[in-house]
């Protein structure tokens, strides 16, 4: 009776889901290889990366909001949002400096983070149907700034500390998304694993009320997390429009699916509690090589948005066929 | 004045609002404070430009309304259950464009119908099955879908190339949404009639057969439910199937009104379904709610979106407001609800 | 066993049922003759539930025959149950709040007209009717939600009762109802019996097995112990097979010196739910709480440790006024909250064993901005050494614990928080014996170190044997105040009931 049945083991369940997505990563990739001759050339890897900078950046933020048990839709909303006001910000006459317009898309997106958490704990709301309707207001003020026409930011006036900051420039032979991808990762990998705050996080995911009753202050890390989800957006969003040099109301338009996806893939649980940033690595570059790969075959985008779909629901089929299972 | 007077009169202004609360908020029904705020849209509106008040612009907001109230029917099914649909829209578009292949490809009115039926319903089950079959959470499934239908619109779209703007020349099939009574006045368009049919019948079902009581007693309590004996799964699987196969006659409606199918076919319209449907009273966590508030707060919605139409030509107001109010409007919907929700919690006697 | 004059119409034979870690049901047979009234009689946890649960075919079987009329069935979901005539009145409330009382009593079999259609004169009708025999005074049309605890429980019985039931089974029915509401409740029961309906009757209130039953058999942990004759036994006889060893033996001796006044509370009030609650906690000290369902006690704990706001009122604690609003200060005061659902709100079920335990210590896991991993092992490997879990890592997830090591989990994080003040809710619900015991000898040591203990129990034999003083509540007051010795089962329950 007081016999404990099949110990799990959570570090040893997790690690070892991690290592076969990693190892199917690598087998995927050098299928990719043979499949494809474009595959395996420096410009077509290092494009696949700064791309899967983009919307890993959002990913891994996305995994501290779906550990803590909740939902963050309104990411594309926020990127075209940023993106639009970055960009007029930018074509104004007397246009402020680099730094200074930069600063403002992040404060945008302290904004609507902000405005989500505020709603989510005070007013107690749904957070899915709230980062709907976020989204749309996020992306109606993109189209009410540009009038649906998109923004072309000119060239020759960024100079080179602009275009480093805008996500055109490099360092040390690495594109700058990228960099910041490898720093924004490893920042929240410690967040999650080490930190008191990380934990907090894990905490109100696997059981709020127990949380609270832990006397864990419950609405002001969900606050904060969703802060943080704001900011990784329009920070990806202002990066996305110096790299394409043009900010317009459809950026980011469909990216919350793959998001979802890359986080799910990694296996963080929907029911919350459960999850990590390596995971969500794995889960990103697996999404990304899969796009980058069938691109390269020959499939056309709206291909691979039907795939996007179908492997969301393949994915959290499976995971929720796992978890039954062991209970 | 003196003080106990002032006291009491604060008093009485506070009675007076709480009990306007009770009345329009906290009620049983949302229909009251609806009817107020139509109204109240119409008479601003009406103010603010002369064209709004004419029969033009009232045949204009009546003929915008049929697809979305037509989903809403769907959408209100899901809701009753406690479940979620955001992929509606999608399978509208699906829907559209599939309307366009097949009457490329010569078939009659009547087949082209049956096969926009067909595909609802098989989307509306993969969402039910997967949702209760597998156990997903109905919002990351239909997210799925979603991008599933709309990703296989866009592909037929693509495969046809003279179908890229999908044009539709059967005059029968256009008929569907372009009959009106009598037909030479064109007064009742037979949109029109298929709303009021739908939302006539669908709430005679839900008030007056076991299937609708059923509907309402999986979302109240669904263990106490099932514990009642009612096949739960089942229900809850029918409601998506509801929902696809009205995603798909909203479609059908659509193209026969645009005499258009193309794959952006109702992009974003899950949004104001839900927003409709939740503004009307059917609440999100399951077993509340009915038509009626359904109904007005589609007609609102349409009210909102023809207005500020106008409002561009008179004041300059942006059109594109509409996307930002569309947002703002469902954040407002939701708000109203939970707080209904949380006035029954206050008011259920907690002694423990 | 004598023999009774009518048929069998329930056996179930050597069932068993297995869950993650526990073993429920062990090869427990049972049986059910028709106008009889068989008590089923056991600890929380002893199995009551879940055998209930197989029968009406909410759960399935591991092993065993059910017999229905000396048919043999196959329960797999509630309908099949339902059809062979058993209906089961549950402890938790299953009511559908956004329908109507009528809808509730009538859910699943609503009556229809000749066309097919609902036909809710008729089901307003009939369910007046239902509520008429009842004698409650409710209104069949109001919606469900806004009723008390009480209207709804008496809901639920009318559910089950109005419809032909061969076999009625009553979970814990007289939780929520007071002494004039469990004699009415008697007599619609004795007038089942006379048409013939067999009562499984389960409680763990023994007067009103002696009051009610024919026969009673008693369950521990998940084996049937023996089926006696109500009227062949007493209250002794069926302790010691509930309990499995003399009272004396399971609960420790109890000889700590009380000392200083911990916690004060004075002229506690909730507008409408609690009025004037004063009582003091000393250190040294378990002070047992005891009320029925919709007495209050749970208002009044969640007040205590700054869940709830109260309106009126002040607590003291080390003789200064305090003001606990949120759990947080409550922990800062040194107070320890033990949940009474530990699944529900003590436990984060998919995080390992160490982090259960540090959960309301975080912040103090080290220095800066990161934990501490070294620190947390080790604060928690000695608080499971001193809850006596025998698991060897501490990496377990905490969902693959036995209830008993769960429950000394949620302790453990009391005492990461070094509290002082522990209120414990129903500390023992749903766990073996021997945690149970484990858990009465920790509490002694608590106090032995100079905590206070305030423990809210519907067990009687429990609260009777481990406060030093109980407190009874009723209605939202104070209605008793008992000195170890002074009471009794029938006192308690006298007080709770007023």
């Amino acid at each position: 009776m007081t016999e404990d049945k099949g110990e799990k083991q959570t570090k040893k369940v997790s690690l070892s889901s991690t290592v076969i997505l990693f190892i199917f990563l690598i087998v995927m990739s050098v299928a990719f290889t043979f499949l494809s001759k474009d595959f395996y050339s420096i410009y077509n890897i290092t494009s696949m990366l700064t791309n899967i900078a983009f919307s890993g950046i959002v990913a891994g933020t996305l995994t501290l909001v779906m550990i803590m048990g909740g939902l963050d839709i309104s990411i594309g909303g926020n990127i075209a949002f940023t993106s639009c006001l970055v960009a007029y910000l930018f074509n104004l006459e007397n246009a402020l400096p680099i730094a200074g317009i930069i600063i403002i898309g992040l404060l945008l997106g302290t904004a609507i983070g902000a405005f989500n958490g505020f709603i989510i704990t005070k007013l107690n709301l749904n957070p899915i149907i709230t980062t709907l309707g976020t989204m749309a207001i996020t992306r109606g003020m993109g189209y009410v700034l540009t009038k649906s026409r998109s923004i072309l930011i000119l060239n020759n006036v960024i100079g080179f500390i602009g275009g480093v900051l805008l996500g055109k420039g490099e360092i040390a032979k690495f594109p700058f998304p990228l960099v910041l991808f490898i720093v924004v990762y490893a920042s929240l990998a410690i967040l999650m694993a080490k930190s008191k705050f990380g934990r907090k996080i894990y905490c109100i995911g696997a059981n709020e009320s127990a949380a609270k009753l832990s006397g864990i202050n419950v609405n002001k890390v969900k606050f904060i997390v969703y802060l943080i989800s704001g900011i990784a957006a329009s920070l990806s969003g202002i990066i996305l429009t110096g790299q394409t040099a043009v900010g317009m109301p459809q950026h980011g338009r469909g990216m919350e699916l793959d998001v979802i996806t890359a986080v799910l893939l990694g296996g963080t649980s929907l029911y919350g509690g459960k999850g990590n940033i390596l995971g969500t690595l794995a889960g990103v570059l697996i999404l990304g090589v899969l796009y980058n790969g069938f691109t390269m075959i020959g499939f056309r985008y709206v291909h691979i948005r039907v795939f996007q779909g179908v492997i969301l629901i393949l994915v959290v089929s499976l995971y929720e066929v796992r978890e039954k299972k062991t209970y | 004045m003196t003080d106990s007077d002032i006291s009491a009169e604060k008093e009485k202004n506070e009675n007076l609002l709480s009990k306007l609360s009770e009345i329009f908020v906290y009620g049983k029904s949302m229909v009251p404070a609806l009817l107020v705020l139509l109204i109240i849209l119409v008479v601003y509106f009406g103010a603010m430009t002369p064209y709004f008040l004419t029969y033009t612009n009232f045949k204009a907001i009546i003929s915008n309304i049929p697809v979305i109230a037509i989903m809403a029917v769907g959408m209100t099914f899901v809701l009753l259950v406690g479940g979620l649909d955001i992929s509606v829209g999608s399978i509208l578009g699906f829907t559209a464009v599939n309307v366009a292949l097949f009457h490329h490809m010569g078939f009659p009115a009547w087949a082209v119908v049956l096969v926009s039926l067909a595909i609802g319903m098989v989307f509306g089950t993969f969402n039910g099955l997967i949702i209760t079959k597998v156990g997903v959470n109905p919002v990351i499934t239909t997210l799925g879908t979603m991008a599933l239908a709309r990703g296989m619109a866009s592909w037929f779209a693509l495969d046809i190339e003279s179908l890229k703007l999908g044009r539709i020349f059967d005059q029968k099939f256009l008929l569907i949404s372009r009959l009106y009574f009598p037909q030479d006045k064109q007064i009742i368009p037979i949109t029109f009639v298929y709303v009021i049919g739908i939302y006539i019948i669908v709430s005679l079902i839900l008030k007056y057969t076991k299937y609708g009581r059923n509907v309402y007693a999986v979302g109240s309590n669904e263990y106490a439910a099932r514990l009642a004996g009612i096949n739960t799964t089942r229900i809850k699987l029918s409601s998506y199937m509801i929902s696809g196969i009205m995603a798909s006659i909203a479609g059908v409606v659509l193209v026969a009104q645009l005499s258009l199918g193309r794959d952006d076919a109702g992009m974003g319209s899950e949004l104001q379904v839900i927003t409709a449907v939740v503004l009307g009273g059917v609440s999100l966590s399951g077993g509340k709610g009915d038509l009626l508030g359904v109904i007005i707060s589609v007609l609102i919605l349409g009210v909102i979106r023809n207005g500020m139409v106008h409002l561009e030509e008179v004041v300059g107001l942006s059109y594109y407001w509409r996307e930002v109010a569309k947002g703002a409007i469902l954040i407002l919907a939701i708000s109203i609800d939970s707080a209904r929700l949380m006035a029954i919690k206050k008011r259920q006697v907690v002694r423990q | 066993m004598e023999s009774h004059m009518g048929k069998k119409i329930l056996e179930m034979k050597n069932i068993s049922k297995q869950f993650p870690g526990v073993q429920a049901l062990d090869k427990v047979s049972y049986d059910l003759f028709e106008g009889e009234v068989h008590g089923l009689l056991g600890e929380n946890g002893a199995g009551k539930s879940t055998l209930i649960k197989l029968l009406a075919g909410d759960y399935s079987k591991d092993e065993g025959v059910i017999l229905v009329n000396s048919a043999e069935v196959e329960f797999n979901i509630p309908a099949d149950s339902q059809a062979m005539g058993i209906r089961v009145i549950y402890q938790e409330l299953n009511t559908l709040d956004t329908l109507s009382v009528a809808e509730n009593i009538f859910v699943g079999n609503l009556p229809k007209r000749r066309i097919g259609t609902i036909d809710w004169n008729t089901l307003n009708k009939r369910a007046k009717v239902v509520l008429d025999r009842m004698l409650v005074d409710t209104n069949p049309k109001k919606i469900v939600g806004d009723l008390t605890v009480h209207e709804k429980q008496i809901i639920e019985i009318a559910k089950a009762i109005y419809k032909e039931a061969n076999i009625l089974v009553m979970d814990e029915p007289t939780a929520a109802l007071g002494e004039k509401d469990i004699k009415s409740l008697f007599n619609i029961i004795r007038n089942l019996k006379r048409q013939g309906v067999g009562v499984i009757y389960i409680s763990h209130r023994l007067e009103e097995i002696f009051q009610i039953t024919d026969r009673v058999t008693v369950l521990r942990d998940g084996k049937k112990i023996g089926t006696v004759n109500t009227e062949e036994t007493d209250r002794d006889t069926l302790i010691t097979m509930m309990v499995g060893r003399e009272l004396k033996e399971m609960y420790p001796k109890r000889e700590v010196p009380i000392g200083n006044v911990l916690m004060d509370v004075k002229h506690l009030t909730i507008n409408g739910i609690l009025e004037d609650i004063s009582f003091n906690l000393k250190s040294g000290e378990i002070v047992g709480l005891f009320g029925l369902l919709g007495s209050g006690r749970q208002n009044l704990i969640r007040a205590l440790y700054g869940i709830d706001k109260f309106d009126c009122g002040e607590i003291r604690i080390d003789g200064k006024p305090v003001m606990v609003d949120t759990p947080s200060k409550a922990l800062q005061h040194k107070m320890g909250f033990m949940p009474i659902d530990r699944k529900l709100e003590g436990l984060a079920l998919v995080l390992p064993i160490y982090s259960n335990i540090t959960m309301a210590n975080i912040d103090n896991l080290g220095g800066g901005f990161l934990i501490n991993k070294s620190l947390e092992m080790e604060h928690s490997a000695k608080w499971v050494e001193d809850v006596r879990i025998k698991t060897p890592k501490l990496t377990t997830e905490v969902n693959s614990l036995s209830g008993g090591n769960q429950q000394k989990i949620v302790l453990a994080r009391l005492l990461e928080t070094g509290s002082r003040i522990f209120i414990m809710n129903e500390p023992t619900r749903g766990i073996d014996v021997g945690s149970k015991v484990d858990i009465y000898q920790i509490m002694e040591s608590l106090c032995e170190e100079g905590a206070g203990v305030i423990m809210i129990s519907s067990e009687l034999p429990e609260i009777l044997s481990m406060s030093d003083r109980i407190i009874v509540i009723s209605k939202g007051k104070v209605t008793g105040e008992y000195k170890r010795g002074e009471a009794n089962q029938e006192k308690l329950i006298h007080a709770a009931t007023v």
